[in-house]
């Protein structure tokens, strides 16, 4: 694997002369992310907490799904199995509109050190409750609360999944060296680009206590942006939760960045259509090449 | 004058390449969190590349302060960062913060790492960044045994200085930092215990750093930066790190390696403080 100091990045073309590959993803996970939360952290969950997970189903959602129809992009919604359970008109409702749907965990699980039986318990559940809604199987993973555990890249090749989307450790998408010939994509992110270090705020526990204004998270994630699309070999996965970008002046300030990124050269897409192109480039030949 | 050729600042760039150690050594629960190990892997993997190419850009050399396992780690990283001319400086094997070290675990610790980097690069290392800011009372006693010419580790002066044991001055000058040239003060953020919040966006923290530049200038001080490739290393900042330096050369700063300062100052001692730790 290509770790040289040298190489910024695996010099990957991205399609129709496109500068950058960008995914609008959403982790879909209304009230659970709160009860994951607070399970992991040792606190309750408490009512307002749990009441503004609930935005996300309940206004934020919405809004998500018209600022992409608006501009006309697909964009990613993780979702947990017990939120299909819950809300099947929502998650049938994003598929209709023909975006992806990927794994999430089944209730948000984020417990640190359980036993691979256990896990491939959860994907089985949810990916069951997933499929009978939108009729396939997920091909994306985004663990939850980014907890991934020693045997998840082996569990998700088993389940023959195409990518993860979990890593914070480059700009560019990569395959997995592993030891099955099927290969498994990495699609990284940054805590730079996930709205909920900005917007996460709660008198709970210590967590974020100061909020952000649209225009600074809009400074932030344009610089990202213009220098990633400036290196032309990266992507920026961006991570929202609709109970967080859901509200009306914050999804007003995303379809600003996706009108700016559409305008300066970003291929925007889905982590699937992401995924399988950069299967079809023979990134991990690249790979090998540059090692 | 203070600074050579007309300037009015010396600065330094001091790149803390931790890696996974930034990790491995806060909490106990980050050895085995796959993502927050994959955040401090962004520092070689993505992060030095990216800052080797700017500081190419502006001509500048800069020091690498490394932990032995990370050169162990990522060998070839190590070795392009002296290929580029940057120095390498001494940073701990594991990163170790313990206030329990002794002097003989120390003395060990410092030996393997001159060696392993002198094996990898062909530097003898000369400068000393503890990892975690924590000195013992025999660290300069120590440096000086070792053959180093600079610490930095003092945050009691705008520096530098040169540092006096027993009464008498020693070739050692002190190179002194502060959280507010710490890039980590600003850009790192972690959900995980001992959390972090109230991440800043790169132009608050340029900012902050181009306001203190200008008074130091003035005053013909230095500033020592510390500097974490795994969260400057983010195109972003790396692009603000660029303009601020493009700002400091038009204003007539000094900018080289620790070491380079370092050797200026012992060759003008009258022109700065001796001061008794």
């Amino acid at each position: 694997m290509l770790i040289n100091g040298k190489d910024n990045g695996l010099k990957i073309v991205w399609p129709n002369g496109k500068r950058i590959a960008v995914m609008l993803t959403f982790d879909f996970d209304a009230d659970t992310l709160r009860v994951s939360r607070a399970k992991s952290k040792g606190k309750t969950i408490g009512f307002t907490d749990y009441s503004r997970g609930l935005y996300g189903p309940n206004e934020g959602l919405k809004r998500c799904l018209e600022v992409l129809a608006d501009y006309d992009v697909k964009g990613t919604f993780f979702v947990p199995g017990k939120i299909g359970e819950r809300y099947p008109d929502k998650v049938t409702a994003i598929h209709r509109a023909g975006h992806e749907i990927g794994y999430h965990g089944y209730d948000h699980e984020s417990e640190r050190g359980i036993p691979k039986e256990i896990e491939r318990g959860y994907m089985e559940k949810s990916e069951r409750v997933l499929e009978e809604l939108i009729g396939k199987k997920p091909v994306g993973h985004r663990a939850p609360e980014s907890i991934l555990h020693p045997f998840s890249f082996e569990l998700m090749r088993e389940r023959q999944y195409l990518y993860s989307s979990s890593m914070k450790d480059c700009d560019y998408a990569y395959i997995h060296e592993g030891v099955s010939g099927q290969r498994l994509v990495e699609l990284p992110g940054d805590i730079t680009l996930d709205d909920f270090t900005y917007f996460y705020f709660t008198f709970s526990d210590p967590a974020v206590r100061s909020m952000y204004t649209n225009r600074e998270v809009l400074e932030i994630w344009k610089a990202e942006f213009d220098g990633l699309a400036e290196e032309g070999d990266k992507i920026f996965c961006l991570k929202l939760h609709p109970q967080l970008i859901g509200r009306g002046s914050r999804i007003a300030m995303l379809g600003k960045l996706i009108a700016y990124m559409k305008q300066h050269g970003a291929w925007i897409t889905t982590c699937e259509e992401v995924a399988n192109y950069v299967i079809e480039q023979d990134i991990r030949g690249k790979q090998h090449e540059m090692a | 004058m203070r600074w050579p050729n007309g300037k009015r600042i010396g600065v330094t760039l001091g790149f803390d390449l931790d890696a996974e150690t930034m990790w491995t050594t806060r909490g106990d629960g980050n050895h085995d969190h796959i993502t927050n190990l994959s955040r401090g892997a962004y520092g070689p993997k993505q992060g030095v590349p990216r800052l080797l190419n700017m500081l190419d850009v502006h001509g500048v050399k800069a020091t690498f302060f490394i932990p032995g396992v990370v050169a162990d780690d990522y060998p070839e990283v190590v070795k392009e960062i002296a290929r580029r001319g940057h120095e390498i400086g001494y940073h701990g094997y594991y990163h170790e913060e313990s206030y329990e070290t002794t002097y003989e675990e120390e003395d060990a610790t410092m030996k393997r790492c001159e060696q392993l980097f002198m094996d990898l690069t062909g530097q003898k290392l000369m400068g000393h960044r503890a990892p975690g800011g924590v000195i013992h009372d025999y660290s300069l006693r120590l440096f000086v045994e070792h053959g180093y010419i600079y610490s930095s580790n003092w945050r009691d002066d705008d520096g530098p200085f040169i540092h006096q044991i027993d009464g008498l001055p020693v070739p050692l000058v002190e190179l002194p930092k502060d959280s507010v040239f710490d890039d980590t003060a600003y850009d790192f953020y972690t959900d995980s215990a001992p959390e972090r919040y109230e991440l800043k966006s790169h132009s608050e923290m340029i900012e902050i750093w181009k306001d203190e530049f200008d008074a130091l200038a003035q005053e013909e001080r230095m500033i020592n930066f510390v500097l974490h490739p795994q969260f400057i290393g983010r195109v972003s900042r790396v692009n603000a790190l660029s303009d601020l330096i493009g700002y400091m050369i038009a204003q007539g700063a000094w900018i080289d390696t620790n070491k380079a300062l370092a050797e200026h100052v012992l060759k003008n001692q009258e022109k700065f403080k001796i001061i008794e730790k």
